[in-house]
């Protein structure tokens, strides 16, 4: 049943200047691993201390992490309802409903993941499930400055870094960094114009892509059709998809769609 | 091979199963894929005049298995960028709008809109039972008086197809305002006003508080309403169409709505993560059309009247 099961927070951890990790503990617990990619919608029930109820909202948020039964959320300071969410404290209560939509492929020996901004969370799960089928990956993850860029000293196997003002790793922009790489499938998810510039370097090398997208959800479970991706439903038939299938898009990296659906196109 | 075909005012569709508005119909790409999978027609979200956002979340809650409440605050991009963007008259299957407005000179104004940009029907909703929202749908739809006042003003511009609301003491009665005031069709039932509570978070389930309550616990309720629906217009003298909807999730459900006089149905929640299943229900009809021997709709269509005669 997609109902927001009622978590309580059990734990805070892996600050960073723009958020941090939370660990919840569903009432019913998640019996089973969700896949990497997936996501869940994540209600905010009551505002915490000093915040005004319109702050209540229920928003798509990929599963940065499993732990029998426990899910782990990674929330970035983006708006009114992200900002209260990070000021929950231990032992407060959210509501979970999830695992949601399709995540990524795992049948992969040698896997280069590439992360900017809240597209860390979801690879650094896709990272660790991958280690424990005893296979290593590489990441390269980005962000304007070291200590924005999410989980980057948890991740097994190989990590580079790159960051706008140089503070840690290449100084300039992380799709630099698959100049040197020939990985058996590219895993990304991130901002679109970084997953734009993916998607282009997987064309032309001929590398299997798999991009894990971010669209505006009103209702996360495919009733009302405002996420859709041309015809697909990022929240039901993503929000991983293919570079296949993202290569004949033509809303790609083009459009978005805002609150009731209104169009934003990603030139403006 | 059963005929499948209905007349809605001047549309003839394939089969007499259409998209409820609200469901997996918020983007023109979404709506081009319902397209395949076989409904008669399509109808719209609720379009407004201005943009409305929709209410925060959560919008959606699955409270029993296949029954949910849900307060979506009617998203909409407004008439303007729904006009510009949506394929009203690009598609194989007609596309209906469903219309919201807060009085009936702004239902007017929709209605001539969407005429104007080529669509030969219109849905109005009559019926939403959100009542924080300053649209005064809820209240419409419970006033007959109300309600056949929206349907002069936007009949002018094309057929009207009236969406009602359960939330009534006597359904009948709205119906045949409606019927008298030119409605071309009559559609119901919309959601059940309905709440539901967290007992560990003590609150309401839904971003909005009040919400409406959708899928299979609905079914008999709405079966009962078109059947009352149904009788109510016949007494009155009045053959108009009753599209029937309400908890529809496979094509027995729909022999149900039909078996009880309706014209058509409308399916909705049974298709939430599951765009495709509209197929199954559609082909399902017609293999039990040709199981029982029924060449066409009125063959069976209001054989449970007799019962309530």
């Amino acid at each position: 049943m997609r109902y927001p099961i009622p978590s309580k927070i059990i734990e805070i951890t892996s600050a960073t200047a723009v958020g941090h990790s939370i660990w919840l503990a569903p009432n019913d617990p998640w019996l089973s691993a969700p896949t990497p990619g997936q996501f869940a919608m994540v209600w905010l029930p009551h505002p915490p201390d000093g915040y005004k109820p319109e702050v209540c909202n229920s928003v798509p948020m990929s599963i940065a992490g499993w732990d029998n039964g426990k899910v782990r959320i990674t929330i970035k300071n983006l708006g009114p309802t992200s900002r209260a969410l990070l000021a929950c404290q231990r032992g407060d209560w959210l509501g979970l409903t999830g695992p949601l939509g399709h995540g990524f492929s795992l049948d992969c020996q040698h896997p280069l993941l590439m992360g900017g901004g809240v597209g860390a969370p979801p690879l650094l799960y896709l990272a660790q499930t991958f280690a424990a089928q005893g296979i290593e990956p590489i990441t390269l993850l980005g962000g304007t400055t070291e200590n924005e860029i999410f989980h980057h000293d948890e991740f097994p196997g190989t990590v580079e870094l790159a960051t706008d003002d140089g503070s840690a790793g290449h100084h300039g922009r992380v799709t630099e960094l698959l100049a040197a790489s020939s990985p058996e499938r590219l895993y990304s998810c991130g901002p679109e114009p970084m997953l734009v510039n993916g998607l282009q370097w997987a064309l032309q090398h001929q590398v299997a892509a798999e991009l894990c997208l971010e669209r505006y959800m009103a209702c996360g479970i495919g009733l009302c059709g405002i996420c859709s991706l041309d015809q697909d439903l990022v929240c039901q038939d993503g929000p991983v998809f293919t570079s296949e299938r993202l290569a004949e898009s033509r809303e790609f990296g083009a459009l978005l769609r805002e609150a009731g659906g209104r169009v934003r196109h990603l030139s403006d | 091979m059963a005929n499948l075909r209905v007349k809605l005012a001047e549309l003839d569709l394939e089969n007499p199963v259409m998209l409820a508005s609200g469901i997996l119909d918020s983007t023109p790409g979404i709506l081009n894929r319902m397209a395949r999978t076989g409904a008669g027609a399509l109808i719209t979200k609720s379009i407004s005049l201005k943009p409305r956002p929709g209410y925060p979340g959560p919008t959606t809650v699955e409270i029993a298995p296949g029954t949910w409440i849900n307060a979506m605050g009617l998203p909409n991009p407004g008439l303007d960028e729904f006009l510009e963007e949506f394929p009203l008259t690009k598609l194989d299957v007609p596309v209906i709008p469903n219309l919201v407005a807060d009085s009936a000179e702004e239902f007017a104004q929709l209605a001539a809109a969407v005429a104007e940009a080529g669509a030969q029907i219109a849905e109005i909703n009559l019926s939403c039972p959100h009542p924080k929202a300053a649209y005064g749908g809820s209240l419409t739809a419970q006033d007959p008086q109300a309600a056949a006042a929206v349907v002069v003003a936007t009949a002018e511009h094309l057929p009207i197809i009236a969406k009602l609301t359960p939330n009534v003491a006597d359904i009948g009665t709205v119906a045949v305002a409606c019927a008298q005031a030119g409605a071309a069709a009559v559609s119901a039932i919309n959601t059940l006003a309905a709440l539901d509570v967290d007992p560990e978070l003590e609150r309401p389930l839904l971003g909005n508080g009040f919400g409406g309550l959708s899928g299979v616990a609905i079914r008999p309720i709405g079966l009962r309403k078109v059947l009352e629906i149904v009788q109510a217009l016949n007494h009155a003298g009045f053959d108009t169409p009753v599209i029937g909807m309400g908890g529809i999730s496979n094509a027995e459900d729909v022999v149900r709505y039909l078996l009880c006089g309706a014209h058509s149905v409308q399916i909705g929640t049974s298709l939430t993560g599951d765009p495709e299943h509209m197929s199954t229900i559609t082909r399902g009809l017609e293999e039990w059309m040709d199981r029982k021997g029924y060449r066409d709709l009125a063959d069976f269509r209001g054989r449970i009247l007799e019962w309530f005669s």
